[in-house]
């Protein structure tokens, strides 16, 4: 059995009325309200019911998602700034965990919230938060305890060691930003207890990575940035080394490695044949 | 694989939320007797990774598992997502769910998703679309799924098939089963004006494997289906109704907003096994 073409249409554009009567502020209008039997309770009432629950639920989950950016421009402002986002930028998945990710880059372009340029950084962090809590375990095979990981890199013909390549945990992600970051994020931790001084012409950078199932964030050096930067990237330990070096002379590689490893930034790594 | 054949006797579970991970770990019942089975929204744990996983697997591991969609949109007039399909395979492949539910409505349209659980409107055409949808959910993830009847808030114009009549028809056409929410029922037949007990004689018996309740908000000239309160009295008789014509079937208390200590939950637990032991 097949359902006729003309009816089929007629569904799909109910449903499609419908999305534009919850998404609009102004539903008073709506052709949507002609799809609804008259009742005792007005049909803009009862679309009302589902605009609030709508932007209620998605408001709800960039609360969480974004702790640290409501707590830096307070509750009302920052339910108005994710009412904005939620009717200007369609959430594309059925699951609501894949929603908001675009909600840095729309506070770089929401005009009340001009004078905190620093805001979509803060955002990003956030984001990659979240991502980092679900990414998959990396413990792969190939995959080592830290000891063993090193003791086999010391078992490395020191010819090849230059053309190792090392593998990131997929919880890595890597946050360079104009402004001074990491401060701000450590600042609006609920458990921060130190110094309330900001220098603003700081631009600082962090990793955001996982250790078993707790997502840390961590500033960073510039040397430690090109270096992980380029793994990402699966430059050759070689290419990841003079990077660092570029960016710090005194860049110290042994130490780098052995506290990557440890803290499960690094997982792996393979030699070429 | 297990099968949804497992038959549960007596059994009320608890929609497991991340605030009572720890209580339920510790086993801190107090007077309350354990949990029967645990239900999760699959969408929480469609990550590839981490702690959430980590979690479920720890409950899989001594509970009865039932995974509850709310994404799947089977109700939209878009085609189904066949990324969200493979990452809920994932997921039924990992734990073996005792039970895997989707509701009946639609989630958004045209690609644009506004991840609330919407009423189709009832005719011939949308029944063979959701039925259609039902078939191929259920034979990409090749086990039958049970159904959940939603709240609604309005009726459409162009419906011509009452509510009833419409999740009977997508059992019997498509083979599901229906999760029966008694709360939605209720808060139906105020919001709509119709006798809840025409909607319990409607449903073929043998079709219910779950039943969800939940507490609502009443706010005046509406009732809404919060998640977000104790079971009313209403819906604990209309519970004993169902109870009486479909049998001992699988409860799950619902609990989703400002939610309680777990003890709470576990009170509307042992008040759902007493109505299933003796009728009240």
């Amino acid at each position: 059995m097949v359902a006729d073409a003309s009816e089929e249409s007629d569904f799909a554009a109910i449903q499609r009325r419908m999305t534009q009567a919850i998404i609009d502020a102004d539903g008073v209008s709506s052709p949507a309200l002609d799809d609804i039997r008259p009742s005792s309770l007005s049909a803009a009432r009862r679309l009302a019911i589902y605009r609030y629950n709508v932007i209620t639920n998605l408001t709800n989950a960039l609360t969480d998602l974004y702790p640290v950016v409501c707590n830096i421009v307070g509750v009302p402002f920052f339910r108005e700034a994710a009412r904005v986002f939620i009717v200007s930028v369609p959430s594309i998945s059925g699951n609501l965990n894949d929603f908001g990710e675009q909600f840095g880059v729309f506070l770089r372009g929401y005009l009340p919230a001009a004078e905190l340029p620093y805001l979509t950084d803060v955002a990003t962090i956030e984001w990659q938060w979240h991502r980092a809590f679900h990414a998959a375990d990396g413990d792969s095979d190939a995959a080592m305890d830290a000891t063993s990981l090193i003791s086999r890199l010391g078992e490395l013909d020191p010819d090849t060691l230059p053309n190792v390549c090392f593998a990131l945990h997929p919880a890595v992600a890597l946050i360079q930003s104009r402004f001074p970051l990491f401060t701000v994020w450590q600042m609006n931790q609920p458990d921060y207890d130190g110094a309330w001084e900001i220098d603003w012409t700081c631009a600082e950078m962090v990793v955001v990575h996982r250790d078993g199932f707790a997502v840390t964030i961590r500033q960073i050096d510039s040397a430690t940035f090109a270096f992980l930067s380029a793994l990402v990237e699966k430059k050759s330990l070689a290419e990841a080394f003079e990077l660092a070096l570029n960016a710090d002379a005194q860049f110290n590689l042994q130490g780098f490695l052995l506290s990557s490893v440890q803290s499960n930034i690094i997982i792996d790594f393979s030699s070429p044949a | 694989m297990l099968t949804t054949s497992i038959r549960l006797v007596d059994a009320v579970g608890i929609g497991l939320r991340a605030p009572h991970y720890r209580a339920i770990q510790d086993e801190q019942f107090g007077q309350y007797a354990a949990p029967a089975f645990l239900e999760v929204h699959s969408e929480n744990f469609f990550g590839d990774g981490g702690q959430p996983l980590a979690y479920l697997s720890w409950f899989r591991e001594r509970y009865p598992l039932s995974l509850h969609g709310v994404g799947l949109s089977l109700g939209s007039a878009d085609p189904l997502s066949t990324h969200h399909l493979a990452t809920l395979k994932r997921l039924v492949d990992r734990v073996e769910p005792m039970l895997l539910s989707e509701h009946l409505c639609w989630v958004g349209v045209g690609g644009r998703y506004l991840n609330d659980l919407l009423p189709v409107p009832y005719t011939d055409a949308s029944l063979v679309h959701v039925v259609n949808h039902i078939d191929q959910a259920q034979s990409y993830l090749q086990r039958p799924l049970l159904i959940e009847n939603v709240s609604s808030y309005l009726e459409f114009a162009e419906s011509t098939i009452p509510e009833w009549e419409f999740v009977a028809e997508v059992s019997r056409r498509s083979g599901c089963q229906l999760l029966l929410d008694v709360n939605n029922i209720y808060v139906n037949s105020v919001n709509q004006q119709f006798d809840a007990m025409t909607y319990l004689r409607a449903i073929p018996v043998d079709a219910v494997a779950e039943i969800h309740l939940a507490g609502y908000q009443d706010t005046g000239d509406v009732l809404i289906d919060t998640h977000g309160a104790a079971v009313s009295d209403p819906v604990w008789a209309l519970y004993g109704q169902a109870i009486a014509r479909f049998g001992c079937v699988p409860t799950l208390i619902e609990w989703d907003a400002d939610i309680p200590t777990l003890d709470v939950l576990l009170a509307e637990a042992s008040h759902a096994r007493e109505i299933m032991r003796h009728g009240r």
